[in-house]
C-alpha cells in the first residue's frame, strides 16, 4: 500500500481549517456541558464539614461511642 | 507451603524483576519515541525508527501493565498510596501512556505532513515524560512521601505535585532519562538502518557518560546527604500487613542496609561497569553488545535502588510509622502464594513466545524496505 | 468523619465515563479478532487470495480500534489506585489477583502477537500466521475472562473474609472466586455481546459497499461470515443474559427488584412489567403493562419462587444495618483490646452485615450515634435508580431480540446467496450499526448502576471507597479526560471513516494485478 508524503497539508486547506473549527467547537461544547453538570448537580451537594471544631467533636464522639458500646 | 516471610521476600524480588523487565523491554521504545525527531531527520528515517519498535512495543508495555497489576495484587498498600498520593503525576504519566499506542498506530495512517509532524511531537512527549516521572518517583522514595494512615487504614496524603520536584528527585529523573536514552539509542544502533547507527551510537555514548555522572553524584548524595529510615521495633515477617504496628525513626543514611548486606554493593558496581562497557562497545561499533550492556545498566540500577531501600518500599516523611515495608504492606499469605504460582506458570511461557517473536523479526529495518513496500504502518 | 459527597460524585462520574468510553472499543476487539481468525482460516484452508485480502482489510480497521482499546484500558488500571485508593486497600487482596493474572496470561498474549499479525505476513508461513491471529483472539478473550471474574466478585463477593488486623477483605477460597456463577455467566454474556458487535461492524460496512456497488466479492463473503457468527452470538447473548438475570435474582435481589421496578413482593409467579413509568418518590409504577407469570418463571425458574420487592428489601436492609452496628461497635472495641471475648463473639456473630453498618457512614459521621431515622435513611439508600435501570434493561433486551431477528434474516439471505438483492435490507443493516454499542453500554449501566450504593455488594459502599484527594484534583482530571478522550475519539473516527471510504479497492491491497492501486496520497 503506497502512501506517499506530499508537501501540501490538507489541514492547511479551507476544508482542513473547518475541521479544526468543528473539533474545537465539539471540545468546547463538551467541557461546557461538564461544567454545567458540575455546577447544577454536583457542587450543591452537602460538603463534609472539616473545620477544626467539627473534626474535634467527631473524634470525641467516636471516643464516646466506644465507651457507650459497653454491654 | 512456603512461609509468609519468604513469600514476602519472593514478592519483593519479583517486583524488582517486573520493574527490571519493564525498564529493559519498554525502556528502549520510550527512548526511540523520545529520540524520534532527533535521530530521524526525514520521514523515511523516522519510519525506519518507528518500525524497529512498532511490532514489539505493545508486548513491551505489558511489563508495565503487569507491574501495575502485580503491585495491586501483592502490595495493595503501595498501589493505593502511590497512585492516589501522586495523583497529578499519575495523570501526566497516564496521558503519556495513552498517547503512545495512538501515536505508534496512527502516525503513518495518513500521508499528510502536518498529521505526521504533530504525531512526532506527541511521541517525543510520550517517550520523554515517563522517563522523567519514573526517575523522579524513585528519587522521592528515598526522601519519603508525606502520607499517614488512620485507624481504619484510610490514607491521607499532604503533598502536592511540585513538592515532588526536590533537587534529589530531579537528579534521579536525570539518571533515568540518561539511562533510557542510552538504552533506546543503543537499540536503534543495532536495529535501525546502518546509516543511522553512527548517529545513534554518538547519542548512546553521550548518554552513557551523562548516566555515569548523574548516577555517581546521586549515589554520593544518598550516602552522605539523605536521611535513612530505620525500623526500631522488632521485625517479623509473619505478622499481619498493618503498617501501624511498627515503630520507625529517621536516622543515619540509606546505605546502612547496604553495609549489612555487602553483596548489595555488586548492583551499583555492575551499573557503573555496564555503562562503561556500553561506551566501549559503542566506540568499537559492536552495537548489539552495547545494547546488552545498556540492558544490564537498567537491571543493575533498579536493583541498586531496591537494595538501598530494603526493607522499605514507600517510606513516609510525614509519619514514619506509617511507612510501607515489605513486612507489612503485602497481601495475605494466600494471595501471595496464588500469585506466585501464577507467575511461575506464565512468565516462562511469556518469555518463551516473546523470544520467538523477536527472532521472527530479527534483522535491521532498512531504508530500502521502508521505501519499497508498506505504507500505513 | 462525614464523607465528602461532592468528591464521591465526581469520582463516580469519572469512573463511569472512562469505563463506558473504554467499552466503546473493547467489544469490537473481542468480536472482530475472532472474525479475522475465521476469515484467515478459510484462506489457509482454501488458498483463495480474496480471503487474505479480507483478513488484511478488516485487520487494518481492527488495528485502528485496538490502539484506542489499549490506550483507554491503561486508565482503568490506574483509576482503582488514583481515585479509589481505600477500595484498593479494602478489597485489593481479592480483587488485585484476577487483574494481575489478566496481565500475565492475556495481555502478554494479545500484545505480543498483534505485532506479528501486522508485520509478520512476509516472514511467516500461512499456518504460522494463522496461529498468530488465533492467539491474538484468544488473548483478547482471556482478558475479558479475568476482568469479569473481578467484576463478578464485586457483584457477589464469595470466598473472602474480613480481617480485623489488617482492616480489609482477604481471600479465603480462590476457587470460589474463580467459579463464581455470576462471573461465569457474565463472561459468556459479555464476550457474546462483543461478538455481536464485531459481526454488526462487518455486516454494516459490507452492506454499505454493496449499496455502492464496490468490493462486491469481498463484501458478500464478509457478510456471510458476519451473519453466521452474528446469529450464533446473538442467541448466546440472550441465553446468557437470562442466566445472568437468574444469578442476579439469587445474589443481588435489590438490583433485580429495581430493574423490574417491583416495589411490592408479588405472589408467585410474579408478573413482568413490560412497560410503565416507575416513580422513585412514590414507589409505584404508572401506566404499568404487566404480563402475568413471566418474571416469576424467568427469575426463579419455578412457579412458586417468590421474588422480594423493593419495600420488603428495604425493611430487610434496616435489620441488617442494626446487626451491622453491633459488629461495627465490637470491631472498635476489639481494636482497643484484642482479648475482649464478648466483643469477639459479637463481632463474629454479626460480621456478615458489617458492610451494612458502613452505609450509615453516608448518613452520620459515627454509626454508633445513629438514630432510628438515620438507620431508615441508610436502608432507603440501598435502592438504586429504578427508572434508569428499568428503561436501560428494556432497551438493551429490545436491541438483543432485534439482533437475533436481523442476523437470522441475514443468515437466510446469505445461504440463498441473495445478500445483494434487497436494497431495503442493506440499508437496514447499515443503519443498525450503532445499536450494539448502545446495547453494550446500557448493559454496563444496568450492571454497575444497579449495584449502587455498593462498590462491593453488601461489603463496601461506593462512597467509602474513594481516595482521600480533593474535589479540585478530580475535576482537573475529569476535564482532562473529556478534552483528551474527545480528541482521540474524533481522530479514531476520522481514520476509520477514511479507511472505510477508501475501501480495499482504494487501498491497493490487490497486488496480483486485478485492481490497480490508485496510489493517491490523501
Amino acid at each position: 500500500m503506497r502512501v506517499a508524503v506530499s508537501k501540501h497539508s490538507w489541514f492547511r486547506t479551507p476544508a482542513g481549517r473547518l475541521y479544526y473549527r468543528h473539533f474545537g467547537t465539539l471540545l468546547a461544547a463538551k467541557l461546557a456541558l461538564l461544567l454545567i453538570l458540575y455546577f447544577v448537580f454536583i457542587a450543591p451537594q452537602p460538603r463534609a464539614d472539616t473545620s477544626p471544631a467539627a473534626v474535634f467533636s467527631a473524634l470525641v464522639a467516636q471516643d464516646g461511642a466506644v465507651r457507650k458500646a459497653d454491654p | 507451603m512456603i512461609d509468609y516471610t519468604t513469600l514476602r521476600v519472593i514478592w519483593w524480588l519479583l517486583l524488582g524483576v517486573l520493574l527490571i523487565g519493564f525498564a529493559i523491554m519498554d525502556g528502549f521504545d520510550f527512548g526511540i519515541a523520545a529520540l524520534l525527531r532527533v535521530l530521524g531527520r526525514d520521514d523515511d528515517e523516522r519510519r525506519v525508527l518507528l518500525e524497529t519498535v512498532e511490532p514489539v512495543w505493545e508486548g513491551n508495555q505489558v511489563w508495565f501493565i503487569l507491574g501495575g497489576g502485580a503491585v495491586f495484587a501483592a502490595w495493595p498498600y503501595v498501589y493505593a498510596v502511590a497512585f492516589s498520593g501522586l495523583y497529578i503525576a499519575m495523570f501526566l504519566l497516564l496521558v503519556a501512556l495513552i498517547v503512545r499506542p495512538v501515536g505508534f498506530s496512527y502516525r503513518n495512517k495518513l500521508a499528510d505532513p502536518r498529521w505526521r509532524s504533530a504525531w512526532d511531537w506527541a511521541l517525543t512527549f510520550a517517550g520523554f515524560v515517563p522517563m522523567l516521572l519514573f526517575g523522579v518517583a524513585v528519587g522521592n522514595l528515598f526522601l519519603g512521601l508525606p502520607f499517614r494512615f488512620d485507624a481504619d487504614m484510610r490514607m491521607t496524603y499532604t503533598g502536592g505535585f511540585f513538592d515532588l520536584l526536590h533537587p534529589f528527585a530531579v537528579l534521579s529523573g536525570l539518571v533515568s532519562i540518561a539511562m533510557l536514552t542510552m538504552h533506546g539509542a543503543s537499540y536503534a544502533a543495532f536495529k535501525a538502518d546502518e546509516s543511522l547507527a553512527a548517529r545513534a551510537g554518538n547519542i548512546a555514548r553521550f548518554a552513557a557518560l551523562a548516566f555515569l555522572a548523574f548516577y555517581l553524584i546521586a549515589g554520593a548524595w544518598l550516602a552522605f546527604g539523605i536521611a535513612g529510615f530505620v525500623i526500631t521495633s522488632p521485625v517479623t515477617g509473619e505478622g499481619p500487613s498493618n503498617p501501624l504496628l511498627k515503630h520507625v525513626v529517621v536516622q543515619g543514611h540509606w546505605f546502612a542496609s547496604l553495609s549489612a548486606h555487602p553483596a548489595f554493593w555488586l548492583a551499583s558496581a555492575l551499573a557503573v561497569g555496564a555503562a562503561i562497557a556500553n561506551f566501549a562497545f559503542m566506540s568499537a561499533r559492536r552495537h548489539f553488545a552495547a545494547f546488552l550492556a545498556s540492558a544490564l545498566v537498567c537491571a543493575a540500577t533498579i536493583l541498586s535502588a531496591g537494595f538501598a531501600l530494603f526493607p522499605f518500599l514507600l517510606p513516609s516523611s510525614l509519619d514514619p510509622n506509617s511507612s510501607l515495608t515489605i513486612w507489612d504492606a503485602s497481601s495475605s499469605k494466600t494471595t501471595l502464594g496464588l500469585m506466585f504460582i501464577a507467575v511461575l506458570i506464565f512468565m516462562p511461557l511469556v518469555i518463551g513466545y516473546t523470544a520467538w517473536v523477536y527472532s521472527v523479526l530479527r534483522g535491521r529495518v532498512t531504508l530500502e524496505h521502508i521505501r519499497s513496500s508498506h505504507g500505513g504502518y | 468523619m462525614m464523607i465528602d459527597q461532592e468528591l464521591v460524585t465526581l469520582s463516580r462520574l469519572q469512573f463511569a465515563l472512562t469505563a463506558l468510553y473504554h467499552f466503546l472499543f473493547v467489544p469490537l476487539t473481542l468480536g472482530l479478532s475472532w472474525l479475522l481468525a475465521i476469515m484467515e482460516a478459510v484462506y489457509v484452508m482454501s488458498g483463495r487470495e480474496i480471503w487474505k485480502r479480507m483478513t488484511q482489510f478488516w485487520g487494518l480497521l481492527f488495528g485502528i480500534n485496538f490502539a484506542m482499546g489499549v490506550a483507554t484500558g491503561v486508565t482503568m488500571e490506574f483509576q482503582f489506585g488514583t481515585n479509589w485508593a481505600y477500595y484498593a486497600h479494602y478489597v485489593g487482596d481479592v480483587f488485585g489477583t484476577p487483574l494481575a493474572i489478566e496481565g500475565a496470561m492475556a495481555f502478554f498474549l494479545e500484545a505480543t502477537f498483534i505485532g506479528l499479525f501486522f508485520f509478520g505476513w512476509d516472514r511467516l508461513g500461512r499456518v504460522a500466521h494463522l496461529i498468530v491471529t488465533f492467539l491474538l483472539a484468544l488473548g483478547t478473550n482471556l482478558s475479558a475472562l479475568w476482568i469479569l471474574i473481578a467484576n463478578g466478585w464485586m457483584q457477589n463477593p464469595v470466598g473472602a473474609e474480613f480481617n480485623l488486623d489488617t482492616m480489609r477483605m482477604e481471600v479465603s477460597s480462590f476457587s470460589a472466586v474463580l467459579f463464581n456463577p455470576v462471573a461465569q455467566s457474565k463472561f459468556v454474556h459479555t464476550v457474546s455481546a462483543g461478538y455481536v458487535l464485531g459481526s454488526m461492524f462487518v455486516l454494516s460496512i459490507s452492506a454499505w459497499y454493496l449499496l455502492r456497488g464496490r468490493n462486491i466479492d469481498l463484501a458478500k463473503r464478509s457478510m456471510t461470515v458476519a451473519a453466521s457468527f452474528g446469529l450464533a452470538s446473538a442467541l448466546s447473548v440472550v441465553v446468557l443474559g437470562d442466566e445472568s438475570g437468574y444469578t442476579v435474582s439469587e445474589n443481588q435481589k435489590m438490583k433485580l427488584a429495581a430493574i423490574e421496578a417491583m416495589w411490592e413482593t408479588e405472589p408467585a409467579p410474579a408478573p413482568f412489567t413490560a412497560f410503565g413509568f416507575p416513580d422513585l418518590a412514590e414507589r409505584k409504577t404508572h401506566f404499568a403493562v404487566r404480563i402475568p407469570w413471566v418474571m416469576g418463571i424467568i427469575g426463579t425458574r419455578s412457579l412458586d419462587g417468590v421474588l422480594p420487592g423493593i419495600n420488603e428489601l428495604v425493611e430487610e436492609a434496616e435489620q441488617r444495618i442494626e446487626k451491622g452496628r453491633v459488629a461495627y461497635a465490637a470491631m472498635l472495641k476489639l481494636r482497643e483490646n484484642r482479648d475482649d471475648a464478648a466483643a469477639r463473639a459479637a463481632f463474629d456473630a454479626n460480621k456478615a452485615d458489617l458492610g451494612y453498618a458502613l452505609l450509615l457512614r453516608n448518613v452520620v459521621a459515627d454509626p454508633a450515634l445513629a438514630s432510628h431515622a438515620d438507620v431508615q435513611k441508610a436502608a432507603v439508600s440501598t435502592i438504586p435508580n429504578v427508572p434508569v435501570l428499568f428503561w436501560s434493561f428494556r432497551l438493551m433486551v429490545g436491541c438483543g431480540l432485534y439482533f437475533i431477528a436481523l442476523f437470522a434474516y441475514s443468515f437466510w439471505l446469505a445461504s440463498r446467496r441473495e445478500l445483494d438483492t434487497k436494497r431495503w435490507y442493506l440499508k437496514l443493516a447499515l443503519w443498525s450499526l450503532p445499536l450494539p454499542w448502545l446495547a453494550a453500554e446500557l448493559g454496563w449501566i444496568v450492571a454497575e448502576y444497579g449495584r449502587q450504593p455498593w462498590a462491593i455488594e453488601g461489603v463496601l459502599p461506593t462512597a467509602l471507597g474513594v481516595s482521600s484527594i480533593t474535589s479540585a484534583q478530580v475535576l482537573f482530571s475529569l476535564c482532562g479526560f473529556v478534552i483528551f478522550y474527545t480528541s482521540l475519539a474524533v481522530i479514531d473516527a476520522t481514520l476509520m471513516l477514511k479507511y472505510v471510504r477508501r475501501g480495499p479497492d482504494g487501498l491497493g491491497l490487490w497486488r496480483d494485478g486485478q485492481v490497480p492501486a490508485t496510489g493517491a496520497a490523501t
